[in-house]
């Protein structure tokens, strides 16, 4: 079974301390189901051109639908380094993502005052900046504010990267 | 150390509220892949457009430049009397004069149970959308393109799976259903309008044709667990993994989307 290395707890405060309980929750539910064995992305992508094929083919029975493995269990060092990875990536994920959903919006709206140009005169029309809100929530997120983030990050891998030297060799967390 | 640690996470997600919700990071992954399914589309002789809840275009020269996506609880359609404050969502017609579809982030669709399912992300004739503005509501039937998205850590399931496979499987009108639906004939696969004069809006005569006659596909941000790919030919379900910005597999999913609407949507 697994369990919490005591020398993670810092980071789990630290993400409470943040309002990113749900990245503590994720760090938890990560440990807890260790590492599970996974479909190849070349058995995916096989996966993918049968599924686009079956409709020329003979119907055909299924593979047998098998509960999921149980995960190698993440202990010791290598939970910290996990949980840090998984930190850094996670961040980076989602605000990578995020610039890249606003230059598709920015794109669509520009290019769409202008169908019938070609192609070219419609990636010279006048460059808009949308801004992004979730329903009945809060304010506005403007892009500018996903490039403050973006610049966040690199400090952020830097800073885990010594809390993790730091943790691993025995030193103080704080 | 950890001090260090706490002031980036701060400039991180003071600058972003949205990843101060728990669904943030979920809702970020969605219309990342909805946008980008839109903006390829852009590029494929497609006329594609930003649309207000109230059903108007967002145009650059607009005062107003916000697109809204979905939060809170999900629900269907709003009407379009509600104002322009609830979720927007992305048209597209095929160039000079194909017919007209919406893309949905997280709208709920009532299946022939009554039950109602969220589809992250849906492709729906614009008439579907049209109708339901008029009063508000919820779609019934079955999107022409079903996007279920997984931002989570953990490797997807076959019990993941299996709830997509059940919401399709209640979501299916068929040929044989039409003396239980509240529905003239002809027997359409998505309500209301009547989008279904056509035969690609036709209902199916079984489940399979069903599975095939549409594009569905469970798209992660991670992997799927052993195993977890069972079922995927009978129902038609492609798996996509590990879809992060700039990868070859963000790029697969949105070049399948894409292309299967060029090739089938009229």
């Amino acid at each position: 079974m697994a369990t919490i290395d005591p020398r993670l707890l810092p980071l789990i405060e630290t993400l409470i301390a943040t309002d990113a309980d749900w990245l503590a929750f994720e760090i938890l539910d990560g440990i807890r189901l260790g590492r599970v064995p996974e479909e190849t992305r070349e058995d995916l992508e096989s996966t993918r051109i049968t599924v686009r094929t079956t409709k020329h083919q003979a119907r055909r029975s299924e593979e047998r639908a098998v509960p999921t493995p149980v995960g190698m269990t993440i202990a010791g060092d290598e939970q910290i380094d996990w949980a840090a990875t998984y930190v850094v990536d996670r961040l980076s994920d989602a605000v990578s993502m995020l610039r890249a959903t606003f230059d598709q919006l920015n794109q669509i709206v520009t290019l769409a005052a202008h169908p019938d140009a070609i192609v070219s005169d419609r990636i010279s029309a006048r460059k808009v900046d949308l801004s992004l809100q979730v329903e009945a929530e809060g304010p506005s997120l403007r892009s500018s504010q996903v490039d403050d983030a973006r610049t966040a990050i690199p400090k952020l891998r830097e800073a885990i990267s010594a809390w993790v030297d730091s943790t691993r060799s025995g030193g103080h967390s704080a | 150390m950890i001090n260090n640690v706490q002031t980036a996470l701060n400039s991180i997600l003071g600058s972003i509220a949205n990843l101060n919700n728990a669904n943030g990071a979920g809702r970020i992954f969605e219309l990342f892949i909805m946008t980008g399914v839109a903006a390829q589309l852009q590029g494929q002789n497609f006329d594609v457009w930003l649309q207000r809840s109230d059903g108007t275009r967002i145009l650059p020269s607009d005062p107003n430049l916000t697109f809204v996506q979905r939060g809170g609880a999900p629900t269907g359609v709003p009407p379009a009397s509600a104002g322009s404050g609830n979720a927007s969502v992305i048209g597209f017609r095929r160039l000079p004069t194909g017919s007209q579809w919406e893309i949905w982030n997280g709208i709920q669709f009532e299946g022939r149970s009554g039950a109602t399912h969220e589809i992250d992300i849906a492709v729906v004739p614009r008439e579907v959308g049209v109708q339901l503005r008029q009063t508000g509501g919820l779609p019934f039937g079955r999107p022409r393109v079903a996007i279920e998205c997984k931002d989570v850590g953990k490797a997807g399931s076959v019990d993941e799976m299996r709830a997509f496979v059940a919401r399709l499987y209640d979501m299916t009108v068929l040929q044989w259903h039409q003396p239980h639906l509240a529905f003239p004939p002809p027997t359409q696969g998505i309500y209301p309008g009547t989008a279904g004069a056509g035969p690609f809006y036709a209902a199916q005569g079984t489940y399979w044709n069903e599975n095939h006659h549409t594009f569905n596909v469970i798209a992660r941000r991670t992997g799927f667990a052993l195993g977890a790919a069972a079922m995927t030919n009978y129902y038609a379900i492609e798996p996509h993994g590990f879809i992060t910005l700039g990868s070859i597999e963000a790029a697969a999913l949105i070049d399948a989307v894409c292309q299967w609407i060029a090739t089938n949507c009229p």
